[in-house]
């Protein structure tokens, strides 16, 4: 026996499965052999030291399961149905149902995929509710209300002026808070306008703090604006910006809720640049009147007569509201410079001088930015005709 | 493995399950329930996860037992069953750890221990390892510090006492592999008890 041969067999003589005879052949060996001698006493120290291994014992539920299978086969039935039916049986099997899940969602794909699922229904969740939250900070600067408010206040304030002063930011905001006026309005339908729903009532009547027939005329044409600006919505860049904001679907305020206010600026400072651009119809920045801002010129033409008889009847307290209404709702109305000045002087007759002051000024601004157009205008005039001047002179 | 064992063979219960008789599994159940239980414990190192593939491999047990043609001893088969399950968990487990727990826990610890060792394993602290001074809980610490392919054949042959050729023929290698992994475990084995004896002294 060579020693390859007798180390070969070391483990099945230390656990005594060999034949006498072949294990007693082996000790010999072992027993003349000092190399073999010393590995087979290492090995053997090995096995004594480490023993067998205890025998654990499986769990009632587990014993439970596999005899509910083999039963099951016997009787015919799927064992695998039958063995899930006793863990469900089972006291433990929320714990080993918990067990499983927590493997499951603890992997970085199911992490990954619950926010983003948390992501999107907070903003489906928010962003429609965006509208009826609280006024941002520039929106708290304003005083829309033209009736306790001085006419002459950032609110009245032209808009072409602050966009030329570049100074304010509360002709901006008013815009913005006219233009959230008007959305709100915009989503009467046209059917309703005789009775306006509760929602385009409370937002004319509590921005605005208008008696109730000056509401109505108000409300009318705050949603023949509307109209109109769906009408040439094509035809205006600015107003395009004023729509992705004032939101016509909801899938457009999902656009970015933050792009909102960005939205009002920019919809504030193009509807200046449009009106600097000589756009002064009622219809705000049109730049070709349609039948729709056909009808809201006769809207405003309407309050301003409206606001001319009330003065001339005597009734200066009414009469400011419904300059104010025209004046805070229609910004680029061409005879605004006029109606601040009527309103002055009601505003006098009812001796509250500061106000009138205030109207006054307001009037003026209105005047000197008309000028600056006008001299605009005048000054891009003769390069346009010069051409025509020359084919002339052919 | 029990005495009563020898009385009926396992072959011939595991036919007259075949035939219909519930009992005959039932008497075959309880002669592997233990062992087949402690063996998955020792090889997965998860006590929830070793209940499942407990049921799991006497299912396939009673799945397959027409199948059963008696050409191997039953132990080979019900073992040849146990280890493809525990080397399917394994795989999953493998799969299923995230990256950054494999991760070492520092940049300059390129051979030091990850996250996933010190959070994910089951095995019990370093700390209560020196204080324990059970037999179980100072095997279950050495099993642990032993390669699988020698933990194996480690556990097969101590703790079912299958032969060295039958472990060959479940692991599928050459029984001189077999008897040189299980010599190599026994070492380590002997290794990792006599450091934990040494610590025990130490603290004591």
């Amino acid at each position: 026996m060579t020693c390859d041969e007798c180390e070969n067999r070391w483990l099945e003589l230390i656990a005594g499965e060999l034949p006498p005879d072949e294990g007693a052949g082996l000790r010999e060996h072992i027993a003349g052999c000092a190399t073999c001698s010393h590995g087979f006493a290492e090995l053997e120290s090995a096995m004594n030291a480490v023993g067998d291994v205890p025998l654990e014992e499986p769990p009632a539920r587990v014993d439970d399961a596999v005899m509910r299978a083999a039963r099951a086969k016997v009787a015919g039935m799927d064992p695998a149905a039958a063995m899930r039916g006793a863990a469900a049986d089972q006291a433990g099997f929320f714990a080993s149902l918990a067990q499983r899940w927590s493997r499951f969602v603890a992997g970085p794909q199911v992490a990954m995929a619950t926010v983003m699922v948390l992501v999107v229904a907070i903003g489906v969740w928010y962003l429609p509710h965006a509208d009826l939250r609280a006024p941002m900070e520039g929106e708290t600067l304003i005083a829309p209300d033209d009736t306790s408010a001085a006419p002459g206040s950032a609110g009245a304030t032209p808009v072409e002026e602050a966009s030329e002063k570049g100074a304010s930011a509360e002709p901006m905001a008013s815009a913005e808070s006219f233009d959230q006026r008007k959305l709100e309005a915009q989503e009467i339908p046209t059917d309703d306008l005789k009775a306006p729903s509760g929602r385009a009532r409370r937002a004319a009547t509590d921005s605005l703090a208008m008696d109730e027939g000056v509401t109505n005329a108000l409300s009318d044409g705050l949603v023949n604006d509307g109209l109109a600006r769906k009408k040439s919505r094509k035809s205006m860049v600015g107003d395009d910006m004023l729509f992705d904001f004032e939101g016509d679907s909801d899938a457009q305020r999902y656009g970015g809720g933050g792009s909102g206010l960005g939205g009002v600026t920019a919809n504030a400072s193009t509807r200046a640049s449009a009106s600097g651009a000589g756009a002064r119809d009622e219809a705000p920045a049109a730049p070709a009147p349609t039948k729709a801002s056909s009808e809201l010129a006769t809207t405003a033409s309407q309050l301003f007569t409206e606001a001319r008889s009330l003065a001339a009847s005597g009734r200066c307290a009414d009469a400011v509201k419904v300059y104010g209404a025209l004046l805070s709702n229609y910004p680029t109305f061409a005879s605004r410079a006029l109606a601040y000045d009527e309103q002055a002087t009601c505003y006098r007759k009812l001796g509250q001088t500061s106000l009138a002051l205030a109207a006054e000024q307001n009037a003026k601004s209105v005047r000197a930015t008309e000028s600056k157009v006008a001299a605009k205008r005048a000054a891009s005039r003769p390069a346009a005709a010069e051409p025509a001047a020359a084919l002339d002179a052919e | 493995m029990d005495g009563t064992k020898e009385t009926i063979a396992d072959e011939e219960l595991l036919r007259r399950f075949g035939a219909g008789d519930a009992r005959a599994f039932e008497a075959l159940y309880d002669r592997y329930r233990r062992q087949i239980f402690t063996f998955i414990v020792r090889s997965t190192r998860d006590r929830a996860a070793a209940e499942e593939l407990t049921q799991e491999v006497f299912l396939r047990v009673v799945q397959r037992a027409d199948d059963f043609k008696g050409q191997s001893k039953f132990s080979t088969w019900l073992y040849s069953i146990t280890r493809n399950l525990c080397i399917d968990h394994s795989r999953k487990m493998a799969f299923r750890r995230h990256r950054s727990l494999d991760a070492p826990l520092r940049t300059d610890e390129t051979g030091g221990a990850s996250l996933g060792d010190r959070v994910a394993s089951d095995d019990l602290a370093p700390d209560r390892n020196v204080e324990s001074n059970t037999m179980r809980s100072r095997m279950e610490a050495a099993l642990a510090a032993v390669p699988e392919e020698q933990r194996e054949v480690f556990l097969m042959r101590q703790v079912e006492h299958l032969s060295f050729a039958e472990i060959a023929l479940v692991v599928g290698v050459p029984e001189n592999t077999v008897k040189s992994r299980m010599r190599y475990a026994l070492e380590r084995l002997q290794k990792a008890l006599a450091e934990f004896e040494d610590n025990v002294a130490e603290a004591g």
